[in-house]
């Protein structure tokens, strides 16, 4: 393996390590899931195509999140609805903000499952449709047979009480 | 800073509810504060966290949700092989048939243990439309060479549709496809678990998975540990093999996947041309790739297109043989000088002469393996004239047909015109064959009697032999794939005869009798009820063949006699 080529897969691996964060990262700017794939994907092949121009032990997350706004922004930029998302100045105010690099651990992820079945079958069928199936409001209201403002306020609920469950089981298991 | 009022808006940002007003609003808070901004990603991170275990879960489910309400998410890349986008459409996965089905003469021939067909399932309760029968499917069976599996009961034919369950192979190379787009190549002897269309587990054996980018997240579970590919870019292709003594290995040809032992250590990463094996006590052991330690596309390539020629080669033999059968009446091959051609001819040897048929619409396509030509019945006004003239006791009907849907009240195989009332050769939206007499001038409408075994949900799309027989004592027996579907009697009216006869359809024949000048044609008032899909061999026959000579000439066909993964 040339030196080239052994910068690259290192790049590579570190991106393969940091993805779930990175998703999350994009998601957190678009709320729209549909996009996020597509700008996870341009984001590796930059990402790789720049392989060089990362220094090996400095902040790996820094560098591909900038990579990974801008593409986001250049998605939003070319979509149709961009109405609909936040302006880039103030996605450029956010990212420069440093707790834009943090993401959730994989033990919170551990507890959402159970957390989850703790919720009211209803609210449960809203979360389920909103970030299982990745359908918007709207779709959401058809389906359960509410206004969109109901389904929003359920959602609010539910995320609240997830939230408030997992935050004690984590502070919980410290203390252990 | 209103935090109470910034959180709110916040919650609308993320459900994509924020009018422009409270847009702007936000806009101008996230601005002017940095405990506001802090504030957005910790409410970012929730919404996200949530979506990580959304995605984790969508697919776990044991049937895939209607077209209508799949995830935006889903938005599949042109790619060619990927046909995840047409499942739950119309038409069922069309995978190219290896399996020969052919129609052969009952002398002796080289006797191979056929593979027996599935057996026909409880029938379904209401009339299912195509979707509720694709509910449930994770993956199709594409290709088969030299499959014998542990339970040759319930082994799927190419072109079938798999639910989660367990795949138990003795021998042979099987290459299936999952609905997410991963293509898996399993070589026997092997033992594969279906959970879902992005996650399998190897028991025992060989899998070589192509992993395309929507399909990103596949996951192979071995005996210690779990493999899923993180497909980005071109996608990944990767090879497990799994000994005796829980001893596997993990081999990388292209793209990247992690390797997730179990017992939560960190996921290792693996690249291209990079190997993994480990024995029982989790021992690792680091070496390349080897590529030629499973069987390429080009070998399954070069095997599929040796099957397809020596299939052909014996359908012909057997098909010359057929036509010398003195009780055969009628024998469409569809193999005519052109492909162009819009008569068939009636290769019965017995036959008078111009008796062929004549073909309205219908497209030349592509029968049930490379090189055998078949017509394809989809327009309202496709069909097949043909004319049988004479007087019959008795009659047999084989059609090797592909359904390809059942939308409709029924869908005519063969309609004549018949000396006592018309006779209607039919399969059912229930997927039930149905022969029938119309009774004119009496009120009663029709005589018939359908199958109580049904084409399963999973048989669309399959290349399949329908046959029904009529006897002189007006019992009649229905077939599915050579097995018996059910018997009746229809004593009070015999058929006669046929006379003119419609294949495929069944709106045009109006009663010659009228004398009504431009009475429209029956098309124009009653719903459709045209065959959907395609065939490439029909037959008649003078007599009632008996249940072994059906059995014979379908399970003839089934079996793949020319061994291609260790030829000798």
């Amino acid at each position: 393996m040339t030196a080239a080529s052994a910068q690259t897969a290192h790049v590579q691996a570190l991106f393969v390590q940091h993805l779930p964060a990175l998703r999350g990262f994009v998601l957190s700017l678009t709320a729209d899931f549909s996009v996020v794939d597509d700008v996870v994907q341009e984001t590796f092949v930059t990402v790789s195509e720049k392989a060089d121009a990362f220094e090996r032990g400095s902040n790996f997350r820094a560098w591909a999140w900038t990579i990974a706004r801008y593409k986001t922004l250049q998605h939003l930029e070319r979509s149709a609805s961009s109405a609909a998302r936040l302006s880039p100045q103030v996605l450029e105010a956010l990212c420069a903000d440093s707790a834009a690099e943090g993401s959730f651990t994989e033990q919170a992820l551990h507890y959402l499952g159970p957390c989850l079945e703790q919720l009211t079958p209803r609210s449960r069928q809203a979360i389920e449709l909103r970030y299982q199936q990745a359908h918007r409001p709207p779709e959401i209201a058809r389906q359960m047979g509410w206004t969109v403002e109901a389904v929003h306020v359920a959602l609010a609920r539910a995320r609240a009480a997830l939230r408030e469950c997992v935050t004690r089981q984590l502070t919980a298991a410290e203390q252990t | 800073m209103d935090a109470e009022r910034l959180h709110l808006l916040l919650q609308r940002h993320f459900d994509e509810v924020l009018s422009a007003e409270e847009r702007s609003e936000l806009e101008r808070i996230l601005l002017a504060s940095a405990k506001a901004r802090a504030a957005f990603w910790r409410e970012a991170q929730w919404h996200a966290l949530i979506r990580q275990w959304g995605e984790g879960e969508w697919g776990r489910e044991p049937a895939l949700p209607p077209l209508s309400t799949l995830p935006a998410r889903r938005r599949w890349r042109p790619f060619d092989k990927l046909r995840a986008g047409a499942f739950g459409s119309r038409t069922v996965l069309a995978a190219a048939a290896v399996v020969v089905l052919a129609i052969t003469g009952w002398l002796l021939w080289q006797t191979v243990l056929p593979t027996p067909p599935p057996p026909l399932s409880v029938p379904l309760t209401s009339a299912p439309n195509v979707r509720e029968w694709s509910a449930g499917g994770v993956a199709v069976l594409t290709r088969s060479f030299d499959a014998h599996w542990i339970a040759p009961a319930t082994a799927p034919y190419v072109g079938e549709v798999l639910t989660p369950g367990r795949l138990q192979l003795k021998s042979g190379v099987i290459q299936i496809e999952l609905t997410r787009g991963t293509r898996l190549v399993i070589e026997g002897p092997a033992e594969v678990q279906l959970f879902a269309s992005d996650e399998i587990q190897l028991g025992a054996g060989k899998v070589r998975a192509s992993v395309p980018p929507p399909a990103r997240g596949f996951a192979i579970r071995l005996p210690d540990a779990t493999v899923v590919a993180t497909v980005v870019n071109r996608g990944t292709e990767l090879g497990c093999v799994v000994r005796a003594a829980r001893d596997a290995e993990v081999h990388v040809f292209s793209g990247l996947a992690e390797y997730h032992a179990l017992g939560g250590s960190a996921p290792r990463p693996l690249q291209a041309n990079e190997a993994l094996q480990s024995s029982g006590g989790g021992a690792l052991h680091a070496m390349n790739a080897r590529r030629d330690s499973f069987v390429s596309d080009e070998t399954l390539e070069a095997w599929e297109a040796t099957l397809a020629r020596q299939q052909m080669i014996e359908w012909r033999k057997a098909s010359r043989l057929l036509d010398g059968d003195p009780r055969l009446l009628v024998h469409l091959d569809f193999e005519e000088e052109h492909r162009g051609a819009r008569t068939l001819s009636n290769r019965a040897a017995h036959a008078p002469s111009a008796s062929g048929a004549t073909l309205v619409g219908c497209d030349w396509v592509e029968g049930r393996w490379p090189g055998k030509a078949a017509v394809e019945f989809k327009h309202a006004n496709d069909r097949l004239w043909l004319n049988v003239p004479g007087n019959l006791e008795a009659m047999t009907f084989i059609a090797w047909v592909r359904v390809d849907s059942l939308p409709y009240v029924l869908h005519a195989l063969l309609t004549a015109e018949g000396p006592n009332g018309k006779i209607n050769w039919c399969l059912k939206s229930s997927g039930a064959l149905s022969f029938g007499i119309e009774v004119p001038h009496d009120g009663r409408g029709w005589l018939l009697h359908k199958s109580s075994a049904r084409l399963r949900p999973q048989q669309l799309g399959t290349w399949l032999c329908l046959a029904t027989v009529y006897a002189a004592d007006g019992t009649v027996t229905h077939y599915l794939n050579g097995e018996p579907a059910g018997a009746g009697r229809l004593a009070e009216r015999k058929p006669g005869g046929l006379g003119k006869c419609e294949i495929g359809n069944n709106a045009n024949l109006v009663s010659d009798k009228s004398n009504a000048p431009h009475k429209p044609s029956a098309s124009a008032n009653e719903p459709p009820k045209n065959f959907l899909g395609r065939m490439d061999e029909f037959a008649i026959f003078s007599v009632a063949l008996s249940p072994e000579e059906i059995s014979h000439l379908h399970a003839q066909g089934r079996a793949g006699r020319v061994s291609l993964v260790n030829p000798p």
